[in-house]
């Protein structure tokens, strides 16, 4: 009778339009979003460029075109020499991030703040530094303007640079990772049909159910076990379409990132299951919940993860969407597994109070009437 | 006119999609949208975390003489913690001074004095080498002059005080219509598609039902009238939909639209009829309420990612541009990014950009039409 009504339960969800569009199609059109927008931008924008400037000379400055030159030969800017016209083109169709007016004076034109204009006004400064440096010397001190340029043309290797991790830095694929949670958290709507199949009082399935010959505790088991499987499977098409389709990075090592999405899927079948056997819960509210979850987990802002961890820390430790991201983001990050383990562990804690609740609560219901 | 009230009723009842789209739209907007007329420029402020090992004072005076300039963060003492806050760029930038760094310092030594804790190579890890590089180039090259280390470090971090002059390119702001302003326009589209396939289309369905539009079909009302009436009450939800954003934005931008301002309310006027003619041809498809949900969020989404409404056009690859062509928001975006001087501004290609998504309207409401006509005659027969 278990083997039966399991069969049946998977057959219902299989044949479920909604739960396939939430749980394989809208992560999979979503992926494909994110692959587009996020693709290339931690390329584009976080990791350092050579800084593209336009230099209009305004006057002949030899000095300041060999400190150039020598800028452009470690590869911290590129450098157009052009005239004022074609440079503020350049600047407006941010082609450049900056002119540089060279003349007796040096002077620098940028489109707005930012980290480049930043950059090239540092150059600049640097520069007049030098300048200002031995022009001081050879007035005050001129036997030492040797020992002073000879100074200042050293190359200087102050800071050596120490990678804190080999794993996939690129801070766009957490966004992959919420989406991995989220797919995972939609498991509730599973949940949610297998808690209301089985009560009588929230649908006619639920009347027939109990009226049946089969035991409660076969339905129920065999209704929560139907929904792991196809949550697994959920999982499984959307890890293998985000790491082979889209050919996301997700980071460490694949067996245990399938691991960790499935283990998420049961979560959110348990959390819909637990939460749907004690309320009754519009689809709606239940969607907006799981959307409010995601959103503290950072599927929308990306750092909001970080704001949380501020704020509310306790809220990263129980929030499961949070979880399921984290753990993922651990294996990519960490060497070491034991941030991984604790988070993981921590989902299957949950996982198993939440069934337990679940079970306590639609067991052995008496009803005056239905 | 018993049409044109049974349509608001309806209307009426399904308003809820739309006021929740608006109201956080607007909400949203009003706390991220800024109308700063002109803005200077502003050196980038860096959160750096320094991790002092040497202690000494010479060490001391660096970190002081960074805090100048940028925000310093408090060492994180545990590692996990340290390396998320640099992945999420919560911290900018990390780095030891290491032990002995005065004692190099005094003796000239110039190399590995500092080690920086790296996530990204970012240019804001660039930035604070150059200057880290900087700094001790210039301390070492006062006491080449002959100044003693104290003497020297305190004429480096003068000599670094002294910032070159930046002017922000002209133009930028002057057409009255600032980049942060164009934020609000930019991000129009994805709600308007949103409010008017989830709103209207459902109304629309719930007009066309095939026992609906039989019963009307032999009543006394002319087609010609029920067709006017149906598209009058399109048109008004259309407008009040697009004058609540036309009059919120004239809050947020701080008073009546000026200059390049205009054409970008032309262009989101344009788009909210796309937006309605895209809802009306949805409608003509037997399709569940479900269903439609699906399609809008494909719709909305792929848009708004696919032609720049989320993430810039510049950002996107040059396949994805390509494609994105083939889709009305691309133009919407590509016109706005040109009124605001995102990208190179000229008015006959804004012109051309308007022109082609008046032309994708059509383009939609045609076939709109075309199957309304083979669905009345499929009805008339019945």
């Amino acid at each position: 009778m278990f083997l039966h009504d399991l069969k049946y339960n998977i057959i219902c969800i299989i044949r479920s339009r909604d739960l396939i569009f939430w749980l394989i199609l809208f992560p999979i059109a979503l992926g494909t979003c994110f692959k587009v927008a996020f693709g290339s931008i931690y390329k584009n924008v976080t990791e350092f460029h050579t800084v593209p400037a336009a230099i209009v000379e305004t006057e002949e400055n030899a000095p300041f075109r060999s400190f150039i030159q020598t800028v452009e030969d470690s590869g911290v800017i590129s450098a157009e020499y052009t005239d004022e016209e074609y440079a503020v083109e350049l600047l407006k169709a941010g082609k450049v991030s900056g002119i540089i007016y060279s003349g007796e004076e040096l002077t620098l034109t940028v489109s707005g703040t930012g980290i480049a204009g930043s950059t090239l006004r540092s150059l600049i400064d640097n520069y007049k530094m030098r300048e200002k440096m031995i022009t001081d010397t050879v007035k005050n001190a001129p036997e030492k303007t040797e020992a002073v340029i000879k100074a200042l043309s050293e190359e200087t290797s102050a800071c050596i640079s120490t990678p804190l991790t080999k794993g996939n830095t690129d801070n766009f694929t957490p966004y992959f990772y919420n989406l991995i949670a989220m797919v995972a958290m939609y498991g509730c709507l599973i949940g949610r049909q297998t808690a209301m199949n089985s009560l009588p009082n929230y649908s006619a399935i639920g009347i027939r159910r109990s009226c049946s010959a089969i035991r409660s505790s076969a339905e129920i088991s065999s209704g929560l076990i139907a929904g792991f499987a196809a949550e697994a499977l959920c999982m499984t098409v959307c890890v293998t379409f985000i790491e082979f389709v889209l050919k996301v990075d997700l980071g460490g090592d694949l067996l245990l990132i399938y691991l960790t999405a499935i283990l998420g899927g049961i979560l959110g079948v348990a959390l819909g299951f637990c939460v749907c056997s004690s309320f009754r819960i519009a689809d709606g509210i239940l969607t907006a919940s799981i959307l409010l979850l995601c959103f503290m987990s950072g599927l929308m802002i990306n750092n909001m993860k970080m704001i949380v961890a501020e704020k509310a820390p306790w809220f990263n430790m129980i929030n499961p969407p949070a979880l399921i991201s984290d753990s993922l983001y651990c294996l990519s990050i960490y060497s070491d597994l034991s941030r991984y383990a604790e988070k993981t562990i921590s989902i299957a804690v949950i996982t198993a109070v939440l069934c337990i609740i679940g079970v306590v609560i639609t067991r052995r219901r008496r009803y005056a009437s239905l | 006119m018993q049409v044109f009230k049974t349509f608001m009723k309806v209307l009426r009842r399904k308003l809820l999609p739309t006021l929740v789209y608006i109201s956080l739209f607007i909400a949203i907007s009003a706390a991220m949208t800024k109308y700063a007329a002109y803005e200077n420029f502003t050196e980038v402020k860096l959160n750096i975390c320094i991790f002092d090992e040497d202690a000494t004072p010479e060490s001391g005076q660096l970190a002081e003489f960074i805090g100048e300039n940028h925000n310093i963060i408090p060492p994180v003492s545990d590692r996990d913690m340290l390396i998320d806050r640099l992945y999420y760029e919560d911290i900018d930038f990390a780095f030891i001074i290491k032990k002995g760094y005065s004692e190099k310092l005094a003796a000239g030594e110039t190399d590995g004095l500092f080690e920086s804790l790296d996530v990204h190579k970012s240019y804001s890890s660039s930035l604070m080498e150059q200057f880290l590089n900087e700094y001790i180039t210039a301390v070492n090259s006062y006491k080449a002059g002959g100044a003693p280390l104290d003497e020297a470090i305190a004429m480096a971090r003068e000599a670094l005080s002294e910032k070159t002059e930046v002017s922000i390119a002209a133009d930028e702001n002057d057409h009255g219509y600032s980049m942060d302003f164009s934020e609000y326009f930019t991000y129009m589209p994805y709600i308007l598609l949103s409010v008017m396939v989830s709103t209207l289309s459902p109304v629309l369905m719930s007009m066309n039902r095939k026992d609906i539009r039989s019963r009307t079909n032999c009543s006394s009302i002319k087609n010609t009238s029920y067709t006017v009436e149906i598209f009058l009450g399109s048109i008004i939800f259309v407008i009040t939909v697009w004058l609540i954003f036309f009059i919120t934005g004239i809050f947020l931008c701080g008073g009546l639209y000026q200059g390049r301002a205009w054409t970008a309310v032309l262009n989101s006027f344009i788009f909210a009829i796309i937006s309605a003619a895209i809802a009306i041809l949805l409608s003509l498809f037997d399709i569940s309420i479900n269903a439609l949900n699906l399609i809008n969020q494909m719709i909305s989404l792929g848009m708004s990612f696919f032609c720049g409404i989320f993430v810039r056009q510049s950002l996107l690859g040059e396949g994805v541009l390509r494609a994105a062509r083939f889709l009305p928001a691309y133009w919407y975006i590509k016109a706005n990014d040109m009124l605001c001087g995102r990208e190179l501004y000229s008015a006959s290609q804004v012109t051309v950009c308007l022109l082609i998504e008046a032309a994708f309207a059509a383009a939609i409401i045609m076939p709109a039409l075309l199957i309304r006509k083979i669905k009345r005659s499929g009805t008339a027969e019945m």
